[in-house]
């Protein structure tokens, strides 16, 4: 006899630090990545193995997606233009996202890997919304960035944006 | 894996979240996200710097036209499908000639009075969808349209919120200025006169940023229109500049403030009298001595008012013609 319905509809992660983690087949296709794999390889019951992603963050990635479980895929026309320019987040990714700023990059990273394109969109505004409102020099701070600019440099930008600063 | 942060496509990504002003500022962080935001052409688009034709039919709108139409009952479908083909006729005929603009006003009139009169805002204004994809009766143009999300456009022209009409499809625009002759227009002479003043102000904040700003695209193709009457249309593939842009408008709206005449400034000044008279209903009819000449004083600041507007604008006019902000 064949394993029951609900085995068949599960899958095995194996993780960059070696974790095996077994998940409904349904949630782990929210990841693009996955879901070809399975349908190149066929579901032979083999751990599946993501070397880019480890178990804490593959653990996180998971739960948003056993939330996310029963969203429409998205669309593939989904351009740059449907996106909009909003930084509106629902309520539950919202949460969701409260990380400190190390998982949230490990997060965006992972989606990107997976191609789980609602995920990355969600991580990408949050960050978004951490650097809007703050001055270049709040922005560097917030993410350690190096002020790279010769005084020169930033000058010239700075008279380029003019207008934008004195609104 | 590299950090996000220094990786293109997802450092693009959480910057195309970001409003205007915040990614114009974030250029200023280091070299790497200076480079990005003006080399990737998504950004680029969003800070109109480089012009962007497109078909999406909702650019620049909540909604489309077809939900729109799905939302009237059959018979004002049937009169809405017939004004938006001559509007979009409008909006493509490469020069509006006066048979193609005949026609739009054709429909548009059948239309307003067949669906307007009858039925709207009565019917129409309880449905929740229709009132936010659309402006169930634009006391511009008197028509149903689209409405336009002013936060898509240039920073310069954000301000045009209230002051004008908006509606088009893609990236062609149709700007209304105000329903001149129209019942109701002396209703929006202040309006006309705040749009006047809102361009005659623009040259003094655009000395920063001349041959820059200036030079960037809005559309690809700009109609004005003041109420029935097309004034100017501009086609450019390259991209209108707002520079371009602010020129035909102010053109517009110099011709619509000389045209105010006698009859136009008294009933405006009526309407003003009638509101304020509103809360006095007891005290005795017929005009006093005071009030006759506080209706006099009213009428000569009007009188001033567009007077000083046509000056301004005319010289802006020639300004803008004289400098090299429409290349």
């Amino acid at each position: 006899m064949a394993a029951t319905s609900a085995d068949a509809k599960k899958v095995t992660l194996t993780t960059s630090d070696n974790a095996d983690l077994t998940v409904e087949r349904e949630v782990a296709e929210r990841s693009i990545l996955i879901k070809n794999l399975l349908e190149d390889i066929g579901d032979n019951g083999d751990a599946i193995p993501i070397p880019n992603v480890n178990e804490a963050v593959m653990k996180k990635v998971l739960e948003w997606c056993e939330q996310h479980r029963k969203d429409p895929p998205a669309s593939q026309d989904d351009d740059a233009d449907s996106r909009k320019k909003s930084t509106d987040i629902d309520e539950w990714d919202q949460k969701f996202m409260q990380v400190d700023q190390e998982m949230l990059f490990e997060i965006i990273l992972a989606a990107n890997y997976l191609d789980i394109k609602a995920l990355l969109d969600v991580g990408c505004k949050t960050v978004a919304n951490m650097i809007k409102g703050k001055s270049p020099d709040e922005i560097r701070k917030t993410f350690n960035i190096q002020n790279d600019f010769t005084p020169e440099e930033e000058d010239q930008i700075r008279r380029e944006n003019e207008w934008a600063e004195d609104r | 894996m590299a950090h996000p942060l220094q990786t293109y496509e997802l450092l693009e990504n959480i910057l195309s979240h970001l409003p205007y002003h915040d990614l114009a500022r974030a250029r200023l962080v280091n070299q790497y996200w200076d480079s990005l935001i003006t080399t990737s052409l998504s950004l680029q688009h969003q800070l109109w710097k480089k012009p962007k034709t497109t078909n999406d039919t909702t650019a620049h709108f909540n909604g489309t036209w077809n939900v729109a139409a799905s939302h009237l009952c059959h018979s004002d479908q049937v009169a809405f499908v017939k004004a938006y083909e001559a509007f979009q006729h409008v909006l493509t005929d490469k020069e509006v000639t006066d048979h193609v603009w005949d026609e739009y006003e054709e429909s548009e009139k059948d239309f307003r009075e067949g669906v307007l009169m009858d039925s709207t805002p009565g019917v129409y204004s309880h449905d929740p969808i229709l009132s936010d994809i659309v402006l169930p009766l634009c006391r511009w143009c008197y028509g149903i349209h689209p409405k336009f999300d002013f936060s898509h456009i240039h920073p310069l022209l954000q301000q045009l919120e209230g002051l004008v009409c908006i509606s088009g499809e893609g990236s062609a625009l149709m700007v209304n200025v105000g329903v001149i002759g129209e019942v109701d227009f002396p209703m929006l002479i202040p309006q006309l006169f705040n749009l006047a003043q809102m361009l005659t102000s623009l040259p003094s904040k655009w000395r920063n940023f001349k041959g820059d700003m200036l030079a960037r695209p809005v559309c690809t193709r700009l109609a004005v229109t003041q109420g029935r009457g097309c004034l100017t249309v501009e086609t450019s593939a390259q991209g209108i500049t707002v520079g371009a842009a602010v020129g035909a408008l102010a053109g517009a709206c110099f011709k619509a403030i000389s045209r105010l005449d006698g009859w136009d400034l008294d009933t405006r000044l009526e309407s003003i009298l009638e509101e304020t008279r509103g809360g006095l209903e007891n005290e005795e009819d017929g005009e006093t001595d005071d009030e006759e000449e506080a209706y006099d004083i009213e009428k000569q600041k009007l009188r001033d008012q567009q007077h000083l507007l046509c000056q301004a604008l005319s010289s802006m006019l020639h300004t803008i013609s004289a400098s090299d902000v429409n290349v």
